[in-house]
């Protein structure tokens, strides 16, 4: 799906400087653009209607269909490409994706935290130092350093990679790769490669697996 | 029947009654002469003409052509005072803006033209029509004022919002006041 080509564009605020001539929209005060589906908010912003380049900053606000994305500082290219930097925080559906810096593609419904990454799952929360989100699959990459934890399932979990499937596709689960550790409930489970199974509370464990079983 | 000198004598005096009589009742009706120095109390006397044109060039070249149902010339403040105007802005690059509106006081020292009641100007350069209740042509500076509510569509842009300025071309402005600009109809 590419954008749309000539959108209409809406742009209010307290006051709106425009140059007829090169396309450049700048705006200060309560600014609100308007295209296509996508709503943003914050207190400056300029456009430029002809690169369709927008930078808005200033307690930044993006919501399009179900996804929120806020921020202190966002720049959209060509409306589709969105990078937003300052507590950078993207929600959509269940899930939400922080970090300092959020890169979001409108047509491949795609984000990446490329550091410092933070997902919040219904089923608990997930850090790494990288993470890609595949909304439409409902999918999370993560890379480096990776941490789960899940409150609900008394999960706290470590590895060097990691991938989260939500429920949407297929049976919520996460895969979790090199030097992969988990403790729940005191019992303690090591191996190369672990699944953690959401739905029925299971897990198992491939390439020397090793299992602690806490005493009662 | 033939008249005598006399009568003609009489008749020649009633007649020369008349006149003057006629005369003496007429005369108050006759406009004073312009007293020279006006007393500082009384209004200037302000010369008043109709239907006609005020034309401003500079080496050589005509600025701004103004035409008016009637056009009120304060010598003390050497500003003129216009009725339904009719203005052409002739600008730098050779093309005009073409403005109406009720009301206008040129100042022919300033140059500046402020202007109030239903404005309207259309750029002959690319058709962009601008409305707003007053505004302002600074000659000097060569800008645009507009208040109290302005419009200005260009091609699919509408800008709208409380006060404007601009550049003569009204391509660069500044709209300050529930400003919004509009591109390419209304967003779905």
């Amino acid at each position: 799906v590419s954008a749309p080509a000539d959108k209409p564009v809406e742009l209010t605020a307290d006051t709106i400087e425009y140059d007829a001539k090169t396309g450049v929209m700048t705006a200060q005060g309560a600014v609100k653009l308007v295209r296509d589906k996508a709503v943003l908010t914050g207190a400056n912003a300029r456009y430029n209607t002809k690169s369709k380049e927008a930078y808005v900053s200033g307690s930044v606000k993006v919501v399009r269909e179900d996804t929120t994305l806020t921020a202190n500082e966002v720049r959209s290219y060509n409306d589709n490409y969105l990078v937003a930097t300052g507590s950078a925080l993207l929600t959509k559906g269940e899930n939400s994706l922080a970090g300092p810096k959020i890169e979001h593609w409108v047509d491949r419904q795609y984000s990446l935290v490329p550091n410092n990454a933070r997902l919040t799952m219904p089923d608990g929360w997930m850090t790494a130092n990288r993470v890609e989100a595949f909304h439409t699959e409902d999918r999370a990459v993560a890379d480096g350093d990776v941490h789960i934890v899940s409150d609900k399932r008394s999960l706290d979990a470590t590895s060097d990679k990691a991938v989260y499937y939500g429920s949407k596709t297929e049976q919520g689960k996460v895969v979790m790769s090199g030097n992969a550790r988990a403790v729940q409930e005191g019992n303690v489970l090591t191996g190369k490669t672990l699944t953690i199974y959401l739905d029925d509370k299971a897990m198992d464990a491939q390439g020397r697996p090793k299992l602690v079983v806490k005493p009662q | 029947m033939k008249l005598s000198k006399s009568t003609y004598r009489a008749l020649a005096c009633t007649l020369l009654i008349i006149a003057g009589g006629l005369y003496y009742f007429n005369r108050e009706e006759l406009p004073p002469p312009p007293t020279q120095e006006a007393k500082p109390a009384e209004v200037s006397a302000a010369v008043t003409f109709s239907g006609s044109s005020i034309v401003e060039q500079q080496d050589g070249k005509k600025q701004w052509e103004v035409t008016a149902e009637s056009v009120q010339m304060n010598p003390d403040t050497n500003k003129a005072r216009l009725v339904n105007f009719k203005a052409i802005l002739y600008r730098a690059d050779g093309s005009k803006l073409d403005l109406v509106g009720r009301q206008a006081e040129i100042d022919t020292k300033t140059r500046d033209i402020d202007m109030a009641g239903d404005i309207k100007a259309v750029s002959s350069s690319d058709g962009a029509v601008f409305t707003s209740a007053t505004a302002r042509w600074a000659a000097k500076e060569r800008k645009f004022y507009g208040g109290g509510g302005i419009t200005l569509t260009r091609y699919d842009t509408i800008v709208t919002g409380d006060r404007i300025e601009g550049d003569e071309q009204l391509e660069r402005v500044k709209v300050m006041g529930n400003a919004r600009v509009l591109k390419g109809g209304t967003p779905q």
